[in-house]
């Protein structure tokens, strides 16, 4: 490869000693967008066999309809838009490189504390892979745009504009699933800085202009997310660093921490020994799993992996039913000792998976929400208050949840961990 | 601080902070409907409504408790009853005009709200000021008489300017 300059790029490179004609002949593809004689686009003569500036043969003839492209600014403005096949030596689409190119220096800006990143190789650049790996994670579909979306400025207006961005100033919004796929995707948007102008200080502000747009299946979108921001990618139990205890309900009969609640019947001393001596503690209550605050149609992610052990969706949400969990996911986990371990979500908006799947740590696997009796009853009072809606989370040894004896504390499966009031002692 | 407690407690009524928002505090004893009150077993609960329209006993996913819901008068009222047969929960009582009463204050199920302002100025106000903010009632903080459980929580909820239900809430 001699040289590469896409269509309508301000950016190129040359390969080894270049000469005037492969100067010129990329420019032409730069900023002129004239395309090969030869592409089946505007085909005019084969390969070689001219000695047209956009041949390969080394002439530098330019011929009248591309001086009339030059001279004609309409001509370049959508040039975006065009097949990207032409101005280089290979097919242009972004390569899985270029596109880990693209989020490596996002992810070095975010790790050196950078505000502003230039990213103008990249202009008008698209591509989207499979199964791209980003150690743990397969991202199996991963789609970048650059200068793209509703508002983009004209390529003539772009000649004047470096494609900055400050790297850790993007949005997210869930969006529809690119064409030919299926399933819940998400699109990271950045937005284009432009330089401020005199009298104002030197500097760049946020525009409305996408610069760059990623698309990523949901599943993993927080694993992208803390891969650009140069955050530790999120290892077994991290799901739920820095979560909150919803505390114990009014009457002390539920909630909060796996454990004993208070009654008005008794202090409930011996919460140790509820699962292993059933029966023995008359008049006591006990709290079977860990409240964990979450408002409705938070993505929840397990705090194990494993594979799906069964689900339950058959509960509304929003609708109100007395005593019930609602809609549930279990998963069971081989721990490293080999031994095996069932947790539960419940009161769950939402359940993606199904029994049988495969599940890795950040995976999302439904929504929380305010099925069962975290739902609303007819008269508009909701079993759970907005303010204490969460995901109940139970872990059994044995796979048996309700009335089973095998039940342990979930939270030794969660990296923070909290005393028996609901206070949190470590943050690891 | 003595007198003042001893105050609010002649009164039956007192008023709690949570959040900084002001709610009335009653004890859970205090609240009857049409003669029955939390803690009443099934049969004297049937008397004052008749004959459910509904039954159904299960076990409690969440206690793993023995339960038993009745329904009176179609679907306007749901009860729930603990493993012992006793008033557990309102879980809504929306029939029109059975009578309400909280700490000698009585008033109707369809009842004007402006009995409300009277009877819980705290509790009203919060509801004045959440409204907007999807408030559906009046809250009232309950406590029982022995002052150790922190108590079983009411709602009386309002529609267009009436009251609409009471129910009590044991949040889990």
């Amino acid at each position: 490869m001699a040289g590469y300059m896409p269509l309508q790029r301000q950016v190129g490179f040359i390969y080894d000693n270049p000469n005037l004609f492969i100067i010129a002949h990329e420019l032409g593809h730069g900023a002129f967008n004239l395309r090969h004689t030869f592409s089946p686009e505007s085909f005019i003569a084969a390969e070689r066999t001219t000695q047209n500036l956009m041949d390969y043969a080394g002439g530098t003839e330019l011929w009248k309809h591309q001086w009339e492209q030059i001279r004609d600014p309409q001509n370049i403005w959508f040039a975006w838009a065009q097949e990207e096949g032409e101005g280089e030596m290979m097919d242009f689409n972004m390569s899985e490189e270029m596109i880990l190119d693209l989020l490596k220096s996002i992810r070095k800006a975010n790790a050196n504390s950078k505000d502003e990143l230039d990213l103008s190789f990249f202009q008008l650049s698209k591509g989207s892979k499979l199964d791209v790996e980003i150690e743990p994670a397969t991202f199996w579909y991963l789609g970048i745009s650059t200068n793209s979306g509703e508002k983009v400025l004209s390529s003539s207006e772009l000649s004047f504009h470096p494609l900055m961005i400050n790297p850790s100033d993007f949005s997210k919004v869930n969006c529809e699933a690119p064409k030919g796929l299926d399933g819940r995707f998400m699109k990271f948007t950045f937005k284009l800085y432009s330089p401020t102008l005199p009298p104002r200080n030197p500097g760049y502000y946020k525009t409305e202009f996408n610069a760059i747009e990623i698309t990523v299946n949901s599943e993993w979108e927080y694993y992208l997310e803390a891969y650009l921001l140069n955050k530790e990618i999120p290892k077994p139990g991290d799901q739920f660093v820095n979560m909150e205890i919803v505390p114990s309900g009014t009457h002390g009969r539920h909630g909060g921490v796996f454990g004993c609640t208070r009654t008005s019947k008794t202090n409930c001393s011996n919460y140790d020994n509820k699962y292993e001596n059933p029966g023995i503690q008359s008049g006591t209550q006990f709290h079977s799993g860990v409240d964990v605050r979450a408002s409705v149609n938070t993505p929840l992610r397990p705090a194990l992996a494993g594979i799906v052990f069964s689900v339950t969706e058959t509960f509304t949400p929003g609708v109100y039913v007395s005593e019930s969990l609602g809609n549930k996911i279990i998963i069971r986990s081989t721990l490293d000792d080999g031994r095996d371990v069932y947790i539960m979500y419940c009161y769950l908006n939402e359940v993606n998976v199904n029994v049988g799947d495969t599940i890795k740590v950040g995976q999302i696997i439904g929504l929380t929400g305010d099925t069962g009796n975290a739902g609303v009853r007819p008269d508009g009072t909701r079993g759970c208050s907005l303010e204490r809606l969460h995901v109940h989370i139970e872990a059994t040894r044995d796979g048996v949840f309700f009335g089973g004896a095998a039940r342990i504390d979930p939270s030794m499966f969660i990296t923070t961990k909290f005393d028996r009031n609901g206070n949190q002692i470590n943050d690891n | 601080m003595i007198i003042s407690a001893l105050f609010f407690s002649l009164q039956g009524i007192s008023q709690t902070k949570r959040d900084s928002i002001v709610y009335d505090t009653i004890f859970i004893s205090e609240l009857s409907i049409n003669g029955f009150s939390l803690g009443d077993d099934s049969r004297s609960v049937i008397k004052a409504l008749g004959k459910p329209t509904y039954f159904y006993k299960g076990i409690s996913e969440i206690s793993e408790e023995e339960f038993s819901i009745y329904k009176f008068l179609g679907d306007s009222v749901s009860l729930l009853f603990d493993s012992e047969n006793k008033l557990y929960r309102i879980e809504y009582f929306m029939a029109k005009g059975n009578v309400v009463e909280i700490c000698k204050k009585r008033f109707l199920i369809g009842d004007d709200v402006g009995k409300l302002e009277e009877f819980f100025p705290n509790s009203f106000n919060t509801y004045m000021m959440m409204k907007d903010k999807g408030a559906v009632g009046l809250f009232l903080k309950g406590k029982s008489d022995d002052g150790f459980v922190i108590g079983i929580d009411f709602n009386i909820v309002i529609k267009n300017d009436q009251i609409y239900s009471v129910s009590s809430v044991e949040e889990f």
